[in-house]
């Protein structure tokens, strides 16, 4: 009962954001960002909310690659610092047919985290690769020193992460959540030797 | 040209806020509604310009939320294929139902959202609405034109069109309107073979049941629920396959379990009149109460639910509680004669349980002067039923006949006169001259065939002008009827058949047939036979366009009707 109380909570102030947003200057750019900003706090909290349950659920829904692709790619751009250069490509074989089976808003936010980890890392590139074929990967790679060895190896970040929150232990259980007849997701962490961090669903 | 659309959100600065940041991004001519029941006028007054986009609010904070919005907007063709429909939702709850529903919407949008995350759905949706145009076109006719939207279908195919799963899942469904099973298990089959999509596992489930294979239509569904066991729909299939089994409290069982996973009205009412056929009045007492409390200005509200509940009363003595919710209908529904029946038919049975058979037999009759033939079934059921309750054993076969006879093609009501029969305690006698009579009709309409056949024109119209009369719902029968009137107007028509006064007996043939054609339509318009036979009508008459003027009656009738509180 308590949970649901806090997630109405959660609800309620991502509400009164949207009041805000349409009450701010069209041009006050930064205030937009900050509003941006905690609402999608409030977003992974609700997921954290919901992967701190008794029995955690993903809700998957088929979902447009191409339409999250440009999203996300509009999301990465948001909160790219001006220093660095963002690269960014979609992979989808012609004969595909352009929608995948996924949870779009906690992957978004997994995606979205690690993103803005690979900014504070990177020296002055940042790629972003999507590609959907037999499964669906989306890569995250930075020309920054790469992960720390315990991390790669262990896959669990130090510290709380600088992004929405999610870090990379929800980051797996989310991955491993997304299952289809036997399969399930995962994630991968390399140095190239920048950090590559890839996430796949089934 | 503008982009029509309609902005339902109970927030003024909310729905002004969507206002502004669609009218500063492009051309769009833009409608507010604060209610469901607001927007529904609206929708109903763009008929002939519907809409182009719907923006939706899920939690409207009345009675309806978004989703129940979409899907009475979609089923009954409350609103066109070309209307894109965009759900914006700030809901906790919505991503349990955004997974587990099997209507959704062309994008969600959650809220607080940034006006390029707005325009990037929108524009989405008019893009998918835009490609799949071509066939919406001929889907959104008076009558929809299926086989030129499967056309369309094939050519977007053909082309890789990008939406290219949403043609798949667009041509399946009308082949399963079009009841071409063997061809919609084609096109699942071709998704399935791709990816495990639950409602193409769902669908080629249904198709399987349908072709009588309920083994294959289980093991596919058990497959669709290790896949996605919040997926509801997959639930409802497993009850209506222990459903066609007979078994109704399995079926019961599992719509209980889909329940719980997303509870709605339809599902509450389908378990709370389930229940009450399972002779479990305490559990159908409960979710009815549960629908009538929330639809009671809902847009799903059905006398159904107030019926279903007297009668769970009823059955457990509480006589007075039965009385006052039969008595309650009035302040919801319009009191039109068939609901009129059904009230004065229940009370009978309310009065007859309380050992007051003088009363009853009074409520009856008054009951049987407010009947027709075409009289919707369960209302002439309800007075059968009261009528063995006074002792009238011979009204209430005459009733039970009629009912069987008149909608024979449709099983659920044919299970219906069954279950009637043996509840209200006419047992197998009754069941016995109900089955005499359906065999009596298929020996009528065999007859009438032979003498066609055998070119005994005059006699095969004269047999089958009285069954026609007297059974207004039944399509066969009315096809056979106009078949026989067209085969005797070939034989007699002389080529001047214009020039004839109109009441040349060719030229009443003609208006008989016209009639019953009509007769047809509004019965099924996707009946296999009629569009042959309105070729053959059109052939004396020139007359293209029946159908479309029977579906224009019968859109104005029900427009007419529509008595909608939200």
């Amino acid at each position: 009962m308590k949970q649901a109380q806090v997630a109405l909570l959660i609800h309620n102030a991502r509400n009164r954001l949207t009041g805000i947003l349409s009450h701010l200057p069209k041009d006050d750019i930064q205030a937009r960002r900050e509003v941006h900003a905690a609402a999608r706090q409030l977003a992974a909290a609700i997921a954290l909310l919901r992967m701190g349950q008794s029995q955690p659920d993903i809700h998957q829904e088929e979902v447009d690659i191409r339409l999250f692709y440009h999203e996300l790619v509009v999301e990465s751009r948001f909160f790219r610092p001006a220093h660095l250069s963002l690269a960014t490509e979609l992979i989808l074989p012609p004969s595909h047919f352009g929608v995948w089976s996924f949870d779009s808003q906690l992957v978004m936010l997994v995606i979205l985290d690690v993103l803005q980890n690979a900014y504070r890392s990177a020296r002055a590139n940042v790629w972003l690769t999507v590609r959907c074929a037999d499964a669906l990967s989306i890569e995250v790679r930075d020309d920054g020193p790469g992960y720390p060895e315990h991390v790669r190896v262990t896959g669990k970040s130090e510290g709380p992460s600088v992004g929405t929150g999610m870090g990379l232990t929800l980051a797996r259980q989310i991955a491993e959540m997304h299952q289809v007849q036997g399969n399930s997701g995962h994630i991968q962490l390399e140095n190239t030797p920048g950090a590559a961090f890839t996430l796949s669903l089934p | 040209m503008a982009i029509k659309t309609l902005i339902i959100e109970d927030q003024d600065s909310v729905a002004a806020a969507i206002d502004h940041q669609l009218r500063d991004t492009g051309d769009y001519f833009t409608h507010q509604s604060r209610t469901a029941a607001n927007a529904l006028d609206r929708i109903n007054a763009a008929r002939a310009t519907p809409y182009d986009l719907v923006l939706c609010d899920y939690n409207l904070g009345a009675a309806t939320n978004g989703q129940q919005l979409l899907e009475y907007l979609r089923t009954d063709r409350h609103m066109p294929y070309r209307t894109a429909f965009i759900m914006l939702t700030a809901e906790a709850a919505y991503g349990a139902v955004a997974s587990a529903v099997e209507l959704i919407p062309d994008a969600y949008v959650i809220k607080p959202f940034t006006q390029e995350i707005l325009m990037s759905r929108v524009q989405h949706a008019m893009q998918k609405r835009d490609a799949l145009m071509p066939v919406y076109h001929h889907l959104d006719q008076p009558i929809p034109d299926y086989p030129a939207a499967l056309s369309a279908c094939n050519t977007l195919i053909l082309n890789s069109n990008r939406y290219v799963l949403e043609v798949l899942k667009l041509k399946a469904d009308i082949l399963m309107r079009q009841k071409q099973w063997s061809e919609a298990s084609h096109v699942y089959d071709k998704i399935l073979a791709w990816r495990s999509v639950p409602w193409a596992q769902v669908g080629m489930a249904r198709v399987l049941r349908l072709m009588d294979y309920p083994d294959k239509a289980k093991l596919r569904l058990d497959q669709a629920l290790a896949d996605f066991p919040m997926y509801v729909a997959a639930y409802d299939e497993v009850a209506a396959l222990k459903e066609a089994e007979g078994d109704l409290a399995a079926a019961q069982a599992v719509l209980e379990k889909a329940h719980s996973i997303v509870p709605s009205s339809r599902r509450s009412r389908t378990i709370g009149l389930m229940a009450l056929d399972n002779a479990n009045p305490e559990k159908a007492c409960d979710y009815l109460r549960v629908v009538i409390d929330r639809e009671r200005y809902g847009l799903t509200r059905s006398t159904e639910d107030f019926f279903g509940l007297a009668t769970c009363y009823r059955v457990l003595g509480r006589l007075a509680d039965a009385q006052a919710t039969i008595d309650s209908i009035s302040q919801f529904f319009p009191e039109t004669r068939p609901l009129k029946a059904r009230k004065l038919a229940a009370s009978a049975l309310v009065h007859a349980a309380a050992g007051r058979p003088y009363d009853a037999r009074r409520l009856v009759e008054e009951a049987l002067s407010y009947l027709d033939l075409s009289t919707e079934p369960r209302t002439q059921l309800e007075v059968a039923e009261a009528s063995v309750a006074c002792g009238d054993n011979a009204e209430a076969d005459r009733l039970f006949k009629h009912v069987a006879e008149n909608w024979q093609e449709q099983s659920r009501v044919l299970a219906l006169v069954r279950q009637t029969v043996l509840r209200s305690g006419r047992g197998e006698e009754g069941l016995t001259r109900v089955d005499s009579s359906l065999r009596e009709l298929a020996r009528l309409n065999n007859e009438a065939i032979e003498m066609m056949q055998n070119h005994y024109l005059d006699k095969a119209v004269e047999k089958l002008a009285l069954v026609a009369e007297r059974l207004p719902n039944h399509a066969m029968v009315q096809a056979n009827f106009v078949q026989a009137l067209l085969l005797v107007v070939e034989d007699e028509a002389p080529a001047n058949i214009d020039e004839l006064p109109p009441q040349a007996k060719v030229r009443r043939r003609l208006d008989t047939a016209r009639k019953h054609l009509k007769k047809l339509v509004a019965l099924d318009e996707q009946h296999p036979r009629l569009r042959e036979l309105q070729r053959q009508f059109a052939c004396f008459t020139g007359e293209t366009d029946i159908a479309e003027q029977a579906m224009m009656e019968f859109v104005h009738t029900e427009l007419a009707s529509m008595e909608v509180t939200v």
